[in-house]
């Protein structure tokens, strides 16, 4: 009986019927745009196809389908950032926001009065933060977006960039830094966006 | 405390990454008890990474695959060879 069940999971098509959903809303998580991750979608089940003989069934279908969209987001991202002229990866410059001397604020931030609840449902306010993190240097960009945007884990970030996690940490740290003091200028200060 | 707040703007960066140790949950808390500009700032990147958090799982919930997309992939499926 047994047998006959693992056949019956064993079909591409039931994948897309009963994971489409899911697997898209992973793909459009990552990659932002609905044909991006239709493709990413499709490549996912090929390629799950291909290998069916390497599924376990020590995961259920779906865990092991959605394992292989995110390997393959990440070869995605690889060779993506690769292709890029790597002079433009500027890292911004990391003392900017302390005084040499003595490691204080050299501008303290002040006080916001906004909760995450309110903020996540304020579109003006991620129309501002984009626009935030446009400004970012290169790199602190890139890492921004994968692990708050797109909402990949620190283990993810270092495959796709090739660094370690102290790096990808000091990375998100800077990209913080001048986000935080971007919002406070354009956002939470009230001077105008743009 | 030389180098105080650049360290601990840090600090409050890592612990939105992987668990502080001990040592470094108590500098931290320390730290913020007497400097408020820290304090804000701790604030701030935690709202922004718990808003964002947030908006990820209600976009997520609301995304279907459409059916122009879902068609070409059926047929995509189809066109591979069967073992």
């Amino acid at each position: 009986m047994g047998g006959t069940f693992v056949s019956n999971d064993m079909n591409p098509q039931r994948w897309l019927v009963e994971h489409g959903d899911i697997l898209y809303r992973f793909a459009m998580q990552r990659a932002q745009n609905e044909e991006l991750a239709a493709d990413l979608v499709q490549d996912t089940l090929l390629a799950a196809w291909k290998s069916k003989d390497s599924f376990s069934g020590s995961s259920t279908i779906r865990t092991w389908l959605i394992g292989i969209l995110k390997h393959k987001w990440i070869d995605y991202l690889r060779k993506e950032i690769r292709q890029r002229d790597h002079a433009t990866l500027a890292e911004g410059d990391p003392t900017a926001w302390f005084d040499p001397n003595n490691g204080a604020w050299l501008k303290k931030p002040q006080q916001w009065h906004d909760d995450p609840a309110s903020l996540c449902q304020d579109t003006q306010f991620f129309q501002v933060l984009q626009t935030c993190v446009k400004h970012l240097p290169e790199k602190q960009r890139l890492v921004f977006d994968m692990r708050e945007l797109q909402g990949l884990d620190s283990d993810e970030i270092c495959k796709v960039c090739d660094v370690s996690a102290t790096n990808v940490h000091v990375l998100l740290h800077r990209a913080r830094l001048a986000l935080r003091q971007c919002l406070e200028t354009h956002w939470f200060g009230g001077k105008k966006p743009w | 405390m030389k180098h105080a707040c650049e360290e601990i703007s840090h600090l409050a960066s890592e612990k939105l990454e992987r668990r502080l140790s001990f040592m470094e949950t108590v500098r931290l808390r320390l730290h913020m008890l007497m400097c408020s500009a820290c304090r804000h700032y701790d604030a701030h990147i935690t709202t922004l990474h718990k808003a964002l958090k947030i908006k990820r799982k209600n976009t997520f919930n609301a995304i279907h695959l459409p059916q122009d997309k879902r068609k070409k992939i059926e047929i995509a499926l189809k066109d591979s060879p069967r073992d």
